[in-house]
């Protein structure tokens, strides 16, 4: 035996022609004494040579890949960020909290400005198109599905001069997440989605706010997201 | 100073036609990386975008002649990692597949490689991706990962060997 231990840690090395010198020549002298290092061997070059077969993905246009178009409009607001973001972190807090505010007032007739428009049931294909208008790309299949089949509440109104479309959905009871006892927040663009379960019951709560990235998600969190829910399950 | 330095440069100006530049130039990297680690569409086009955002955001701690493409797979790494972690919650949506029904036997190889590939553990799957689709040498793959060399060979070993083994049947 050339080394008291394995030389697995530089077979890969060896077997891709990268390790050289001295070093190569203990692997290649402790391979031909070590059984076990000899498969592994064998194993890596096949491993290497698979591997080899990827190639990086083609990424030629907006349909295969993040496109400037799409990056263009949030460096902007990112921009505004650094500029000043205290206050305007403040002011969308603000809205958020009147955003809340509006929903538990939208259940009078009289709806706020702000809140233009709530509906109920099953998410129609123009509840998602509410959501998509504000997002430049399409929606996750996956979330789509997810929506498909709950019932939930869209509104939309504006924070900070910027559309903003709030869905909250109340997922069926054998939804995936009703098992899940954590909520869980999936970022897909600038479409929030959030989920957990309550009282053996799902909700998932979908919000688009243009640009505004991890901002949206502390609205979601600070706004009356629970104010939201209860909204959403007497409907 | 090179071309890509005095983008940099510029970007911590705010100047968008020089980020317009960088983000073209690197682009299609940071989403190859992202789709093969992540192996979707979708989840790989959102770290693209973060990817971007984070580096406007964060230009301006960034040296202009420091090594860019190791901050941006870094930055890219990290945040597959936290999309992993959200997908869980989620049904995946199955790929579309464009290369099996088009009789590429070389194209269908590869497509069971990344195939594969999704069944390995992000600790192994990420320096096989770096490795094989990056180009990135064992060092390069060490400073993006913020591990020793050692670690980067030994993870390589281990996730060729399972590559291996998943594929037994067509190796």
């Amino acid at each position: 035996m050339i080394w008291a231990r394995h030389a697995t840690a530089d077979l890969s090395r060896y077997a891709e022609g990268t390790l050289s010198g001295p070093r190569a020549g203990a692997v290649a002298r402790h391979v031909l004494a070590c059984r076990r290092c000899s498969r592994q061997l064998d194993r890596i070059r096949t491993g290497v040579r698979l591997a080899s077969l990827l190639r990086p993905a083609a990424a030629p246009d907006v349909s295969a890949g993040v496109s400037w178009a799409e990056i263009q409009p949030l460096l902007r607001t990112q921009s505004r960020h650094r500029a000043t973001t205290g206050p305007r972190f403040a002011l969308a807090a603000a809205a958020g909290v009147a955003l809340a505010a509006g929903v538990s007032l939208a259940r009078s007739p009289q709806a706020p400005d702000g809140v233009v428009a709530q509906t109920s049931g099953a998410p129609t294909l123009l509840e998602t198109a509410a959501v998509q208008a504000h997002h430049s790309r399409t929606i996750d299949p996956a979330v789509r599905l997810d929506l498909r089949s709950a019932r939930a509440t869209a509104i939309t109104g504006q924070v900070d001069n910027e559309p903003v479309t709030l869905l909250v959905a109340a997922a069926p009871s054998d939804d995936r997440a009703a098992s899940r006892k954590r909520p869980s927040f999936r970022a897909n663009g600038n479409l929030k989605v959030w989920s957990w379960s309550r009282a053996g019951q799902s909700f998932a709560l979908v919000s688009a706010l243009p640009g505004m990235g991890q901002a949206a998600c502390r609205l979601c969190h600070t706004s009356g997201a629970e104010a939201l829910l209860g909204r959403s399950t007497t409907l | 100073m090179t071309a890509q330095a005095d983008a940099v440069e510029a970007c911590r100006r705010g100047d968008e036609a020089a980020f317009r530049w960088l983000f073209e130039a690197h682009r299609t990297r940071v989403y190859s990386t992202a789709r093969h680690i992540l192996g979707q569409d979708a989840a790989a086009k959102d770290v693209a975008q973060h990817v971007f955002v984070t580096l406007w955001r964060e230009i301006g701690r960034i040296e202009p002649t420091g090594e860019l493409s190791t901050w941006l797979y870094r930055v890219t790494v990290n945040a597959c990692l936290n999309e992993r972690r959200r997908l869980k919650w989620f049904v995946s949506a199955p790929p579309p597949d464009r290369e099996s029904g088009a009789g590429q036997e070389g194209a269908v190889l590869a497509r069971q490689v990344r195939d594969a590939l999704a069944g390995l553990s992000a600790k192994l799957r990420i320096p096989i991706v770096l490795r094989h689709v990056e180009g990135l040498s064992y060092d390069e793959i060490a400073a993006v990962l913020g591990c020793s060399l050692g670690t980067v060979a030994s993870r390589l070993s281990r996730g060729h060997q399972a590559l291996a083994s998943l594929l037994r049947e067509i190796a």
